[in-house]
């Protein structure tokens, strides 16, 4: 009967423990980089939508990269080194470009609807990446898609409007995260 | 059952290592919450065994110890663990 208990004890400690080294989210500084890249990429379509698609073209797979190593260097000063995480991370944030080249040809009809469109497939990658990869995420996800919604009914700086209410809550989120994350340790 | 994986915080160690390529000393310090010299013992117990390996390196000039989970720590852990939950599914049994 002991034994049973001890096990069990065992088991409720083990469990608790994969669950915290499991719990660390991404660092401030990508939450950060987000916050800046949506700021100033969705303003452009209400100032220069002509630069839009080179800011994003260009701006999106940079940001990717940047982010993946910002989220190393966190992973070093953590101390812990998960390649399989990293590489769920590479196909969730990977297929949501993908899908965003997809519907570039959207553009000959309408680049109005095609920013739309994207908006709307990074605000369900948002999501997504909340419900399986980091938690806080959805909650900016939920927020693109009111920020799609609202697009039908803001006439004038709509994007800019969004573009600020998601920088904010990207800021706010990471900032969330940062507090209630573990400090680093090496 | 492997007895030196009978200890928890040694089980504990090889379970983390087996989900992560590698950690660091600090890391397994800080979730195990057990002090340096209790964690450097188990962590020897276990390398001398080759259950875990170990690399030094430094980051931004201070010294960083990794741990990783050797293939026989891998293969031991997971009897161990098929072990116990026959022993779970054996005790539950009894119990129903």
């Amino acid at each position: 009967m002991d034994d049973a208990k001890r096990l069990s004890d065992d088991l409720k400690y083990l469990g608790g423990l994969v669950k915290r080294s499991e719990g660390d989210s991404s660092p401030f500084a990508i939450y950060l980089l987000w916050a800046l890249m949506v700021l100033v990429g969705f303003a452009l379509v209400d100032f220069a939508p002509r630069r839009v698609g080179v800011f994003w073209s260009i701006g999106g797979p940079l940001g990717g990269v940047a982010s993946a190593i910002l989220g190393y260097r966190h992973s070093l000063r953590v101390g812990q080194l998960n390649r399989e995480e990293g590489l769920r991370h590479l196909w969730h944030w990977g297929g949501m470009m993908v899908a965003i080249g997809l519907a570039v040809p959207l553009a000959l009809a309408s680049v109005q609807a095609l920013s739309r469109v994207i908006l709307l497939i990074v605000a369900l990658s948002y999501f997504l990446a909340g419900v399986h990869l980091e938690r806080p995420l959805r909650w900016i996800g939920a927020l693109m898609m009111a920020g799609y919604v609202a697009l039908f009914f803001l006439t004038s700086y709509g994007w800019t409007i969004v573009g600020i209410l998601v920088a904010v809550g990207l800021i706010v989120s990471g900032l969330l995260e940062q507090r209630r994350g573990a400090p680093a340790v090496r | 059952m492997d007895r030196l994986l009978e200890h928890r915080v040694r089980l504990a160690i090889c379970v983390l290592l087996s989900r992560n390529d590698a950690m660091s000393f600090s890391r397994l310090k800080q979730l195990l919450e057990e002090t340096d010299g209790s964690l450097g013992a188990h962590l020897m117990k276990l390398e001398a065994e080759g259950f875990v390996s170990s690399r030094k390196e430094f980051l931004e000039r201070k010294p960083l110890t990794w741990y990783s989970l050797s293939r026989r720590g891998r293969e031991t852990l997971e009897s161990h663990l098929g072990a116990l939950s026959r022993l779970i599914r054996h005790a539950s049994g009894m119990r129903g």
